[in-house]
């Protein structure tokens, strides 16, 4: 584990990129909405989350925005909409809502990304308080409406979502985290209030109050439908279910999705799939489900990443403030430590309430370094003393041995405070480090320019699976670059309400070249590759043990 | 400064009141010998016979206060301070007694008024950062114990007060400081060293950090939270058998201390032993009722004589097998001034005698009693496991997790 440290601390001469924000420039000026400014009721501070996908076939990653909405609703022609925003390259964006066949009004929160009909388009999930939606991608830019047809318009409220082949028969199943039991948006009176105390000040009643509810799987069909099994496959956990947040991923290396799940108030779900998509929740025994201290916290982002080079996945839930984020170190076969005291982490988080959130490598060192994106539940906030309602983003630097929190190192955009909550981390601009897109509560998202993260070299992979699902998500891929190994999952979920960039990206850490690469696909399938040369994007179709060169 | 004054005034208004003059002298003699129920019994009578003295009354609330009947205490200091408004002594008094009480906006607007009349001191200041914390105004606290630090830099109150509200907010080389820097004024101050041993072991658990622990041990300090935060540095750097003897340890002293359960189970886990799984595997049990305990004392606390409330904390502790404290706390329901209904100490008594026979039917009778009552349910799925009845135990264990859900609404 020492020697794993310290290896993984070997890159840290790397130049410090900036993060630019370059929202207006980009064209980007969707105003998001949820609730009222005083947030009287607790769905009206959850916010929304963004999905950064090609959805036109280009090549390059294109944005969406789920808006939300408020009691009583608005006047006609005067609802907020969804966004969509087409990339036109060199992060320059169009808003193509209506064109694309998204400007439905809801109250809308999260989204999913993911191939689901296996026709090499991306599709589009979206979590509502209130019945979700189902968009097919028609790969130009286009999508149409599939939630009747799918199955998938589960009125309960849903916050994030994730695509993955859980039971690993080639195509995407999708998981949806529900939040808590709440009355309906009709029944929200556009006056009123749910107002609890707050350190003194009136602000809204918070999940405590309300009881949890079941979270959803969808089996895909295969045929265009899908069908809720949660409760058959071992998902349903009673009243802790409060779920913001859900990663899939292969936690004890099984080579099967396994699926993380954030609670907010009560134990995290730690759900090990028998490897037939059929779930053993083990989170406490394991140590994943609480924090060191046993206690349960609030927890709404969430991801999963080799942070020490170890070779297995750890995990990262952000929480409300006063309870620190919790980084589950894992031991191996998905036994985790919380070790957030020992890794700095504790200290540095304890202020903020973090949400969306993503192990990745923006100064392409070669190790994974940690976003938060943060903003306080409660506008009322501002009235306590030592709190905020709006905070600084924190970027944990992983030096080895410890994360420190350097977001001003890396420029003032990204440690101004913001009312954060979704975030999706992609290369926007193709040059080969990861760009930020962060919502912001009541007001405009932040799209923030990596300029310098691709300096030390980098590799992208554009996964096709054939047995395995079409994109390849859950792949695992382990490389070898500089003598140094890094491991990643192909995926876009994780984070909170939010879909990333899901073509796997690695820093290289000033190494010449990639020494090797094993792409091990869901289907058992491993494709070897390498040496490649850095700083190109590579397509690897399942099985047949090339890397082709995709030219900018 | 202000209780000076009370004390000179008293004085000298006893002179022509001898037998008053005597209990006084004998009231202030026993307070300032910590015997304070006694002190008070003696200064009612003088407090009955000078009814517009205000220092009578100031020292009669104090008496109160510290023989922990904050009540009644309020009852004296009001009259205190309404008879000399402008001494900050009364307010300060007041403040701490509405603050056990659970009476924090009185108690601040007391220690405000207190802090008003007596701006230089660290005190008053100290007493609002204690009330901060007893609400869990944690930056609030933190902002008034500075205060105090900086209105009097060497009091061992303000810098222990300021050590441990930056612990508590993991500002933990503040928390460094602020406790060494008591150390320096008072080097064998129990509380400081409590803390700096509490900080050191959560900052890098290293040398210094056991030295620290090993001196807060020979200085006395008993305290669950110092054995915790050294259990769980050990565990943290890997030295399992000391995590496990430590952790033990701050559970001999508080067997309701959550951390240190969860610690000890995964300390005994990853050492491979199966009662660590057990442990961890019964705690999602647990934690509800680690959860009700930490809600419930500070209230049992300040109502020592609600035998009813006494009693089911001592049903809650027999549910983590912490049979000593259920029978303190089975004791304490059957004397207290309003004993516990006769059902449950019957249960909660059998139980901790280990009468199985009488135990089972008893907890039975509570459950038919108020069937939707979780923490009734444990407590008779507890009676039934040691009773030897394990599969009706796990039955009234699943419905006592489904009561925990339904709770919720």
């Amino acid at each position: 584990m020492i020697s794993a440290l310290l290896l993984a601390s070997q890159g840290g001469a790397a130049p410090t990129p900036r993060f630019v924000e370059v929202t207006a420039e980009a064209g980007v000026s969707v105003v998001l909405t949820c609730g009222r400014p005083e947030k009287p009721y607790i769905v009206d501070s959850i916010g929304t989350g963004v999905a950064l996908l090609d959805a036109d076939a280009d090549g390059d990653l294109d944005l969406f925005f789920p808006n939300g909405w408020r009691a009583g609703g608005y006047p006609a022609g005067r609802e907020p909409l969804p966004a969509f925003y087409r990339n036109e390259g060199a992060l320059r964006f169009t808003e193509r809502t209506r064109e694309a066949g998204l400007a439905r009004p809801g109250w809308w929160q999260g989204c999913a990304v993911g191939d689901a009909d296996g026709d090499g388009r991306p599709d589009l999930f979206v979590t509502a308080f209130g019945p979700h939606a189902f968009f097919r991608g028609d790969g130009d830019g286009r999508f149409a409406d599939r939630t009747a047809a799918a199955g998938l318009g589960d009125p309960r409220w849903g916050s994030s979502a994730a695509f993955a082949d859980v039971d690993r028969d080639g195509d995407l199943d999708l998981y949806v985290a529900t939040y808590v039991r709440y009355r309906p948006a009709s029944l929200l009176d556009p006056d009123g209030a749910d107002w609890c105390d707050f350190q003194g000040v009136k602000a809204y009643c918070g999940p405590q109050n309300f009881p949890g509810e079941e979270d959803l799987l969808y089996r895909n069909e295969g045929d265009g439908t899908f069908r809720e099994v949660g409760e058959a496959r071992g998902l349903h956990q009673g009243a802790d279910s409060k779920s913001l947040g859900v990663v899939p991923c292969d936690l004890d290396s099984d080579e099967d999705p396994d699926l993380y799940v954030a609670n907010d108030t009560a134990r995290n779900f730690l759900f090990l799939n028998r490897g037939d998509g059929v779930f053993e929740e083990d989170g406490v025994v394991r140590g994943a489900g609480y924090d060191a201290e046993g206690n349960a916290r609030a927890g709404m982002g969430v991801d999963a990443g080799d942070f020490d080079g170890d070779g297995d996945l750890d995990l990262f839930v952000t929480n409300l403030d006063q309870e620190s984020s919790s980084l589950f170190r894992n031991l191996g076969v998905a036994e985790f430590d919380e070790a957030s005291v020992t890794l700095g982490l504790e200290g540095p988080s304890f202020p903020i309430v973090g949400w969306g959130t993503r192990f990745f490598d923006p100064d392409g060192d070669g190790d994974l370094d940690l976003l938060s994106a943060n903003g306080h539940i409660y506008p009322q906030a501002d009235g306590v003393v030592g709190r905020s309602y709006a905070q600084p983003l924190h970027l944990y630097r992983n030096e080895g041995r410890r994360f420190v929190e350097s977001a001003a190192s890396f420029g003032a955009d990204l440690g101004r405070a913001r009312v954060a909550r979704g975030t999706g981390i992609g290369d926007l601009d193709e040059d080969g480090d990861a760009d930020l897109v962060v919502t912001v509560m009541d007001g405009v998202p932040s799209v923030l320019r990596n300029d310098g993260g691709d300096a030390p070299g980098w590799i992208r992979l554009l996964l096709r699976g054939r047995r395995s699902n079409r994109e390849g998500t859950c792949a695992r891929i382990e490389l070898r670059a500089g003598g140094r190994p890094q491991v990643a999952e192909a995926r876009a979920s994780g984070s909170f309400l939010s879909s990333s960039d899901p073509r796997p990206l690695f820093g290289l850490g000033g190494a010449p070249r990639v020494d090797s690469i094993l792409v091990r696909w869901p289907s058992g399938c491993v494709d070897a590759l390498g040496p490649l040369q850095r700083n190109n994007t590579y397509r690897v179709v399942e099985g047949t043990e090339r890397a082709v060169e995709v030219p900018r | 400064m202000g209780a000076l004054r009370f004390l000179a005034r008293a004085l000298l208004a006893s002179a022509p009141l001898a037998q008053s003059d005597a209990s006084l002298e004998t009231g202030l003699a026993l307070l300032k010998a910590g015997r304070a129920l006694e002190a008070a019994e003696a200064l009612e009578s003088v407090a009955a016979s000078r009814p517009s003295d205000p220092a009578v009354h100031y020292y009669l609330g104090n008496a109160r206060l510290r023989a922990g009947d904050a009540e009644r205490a309020l009852a004296a200091l009001e009259p205190s301070g309404a008879l000399e408004p402008d001494n900050a002594a009364a307010p300060l008094s007041l403040g701490q007694a509405a603050g056990a009480l659970g009476e924090f906006d009185r108690a601040g607007a007391a220690l405000d008024r207190a802090v008003r009349l007596d701006p230089g001191r660290a005190r008053p200041l100290v007493e609002k950062g204690r009330l901060a914390l007893a609400r869990d105004q944690l930056g609030e606290a933190v902002r008034e114990f500075a205060r105090a630090v900086e209105a009097q830099p060497a009091d061992p109150d303000a810098l222990r007060g300021l050590a441990e509200a930056l612990f508590l907010t993991r500002d933990l080389e503040g928390a460094r400081a602020a406790s060494e820097r008591g150390l320096e004024v008072a080097p064998l101050d129990r509380g400081l060293l409590a803390c700096r041993s509490r900080v050191l072991c959560r900052l890098d658990g290293g040398e210094a950090a056991e030295q620290s622990y090993r001196a807060a041990l020979e200085a006395g300090v008993e305290d669950a939270e110092v054995h915790f935060e050294a259990g769980a540095a050990a565990l943290r750097n890997g030295a399992l058998p000391t995590a496990v003897a430590r952790l033990r340890l701050a559970l001999e002293r508080d067997p309701a201390h959550g951390g240190a359960r969860f610690a000890l189970a995964r300390a005994l886990a990853r050492s491979g032993s199966e009662e660590g799984r057990e442990g961890l595997a019964r705690f999602r049990d647990e934690k509800p009722i680690l959860d009700e305990i930490r809600r419930t004392s500070p209230r049992t606390a300040r109502e020592a004589a609600d035998g009813e409330r006494r009693a089911f904390l001592a049903l809650l502790y027999l549910c983590l097998d912490a049979g000593g404290k259920a029978r303190e706390e089975s004791d304490a329901a059957a004397s207290a001034q309003r004993p516990a209904p006769a059902q449950i100490l019957e249960a909660v008594r059998a139980a901790v005698e280990g009468r199985w026979a009488q135990a089972v039917p008893a907890f039975e009778r509570l459950v038919a009693s108020e069937p939707g009552h979780p923490f009734l349910r444990a407590g008779l799925a507890w009676a039934l496991e040691r009773g030897g009845r394990p599969e009706e135990a796990r039955r009234q264990r699943s419905e006592y997790r489904r009561l925990l859900g339904e709770g919720i609404r």
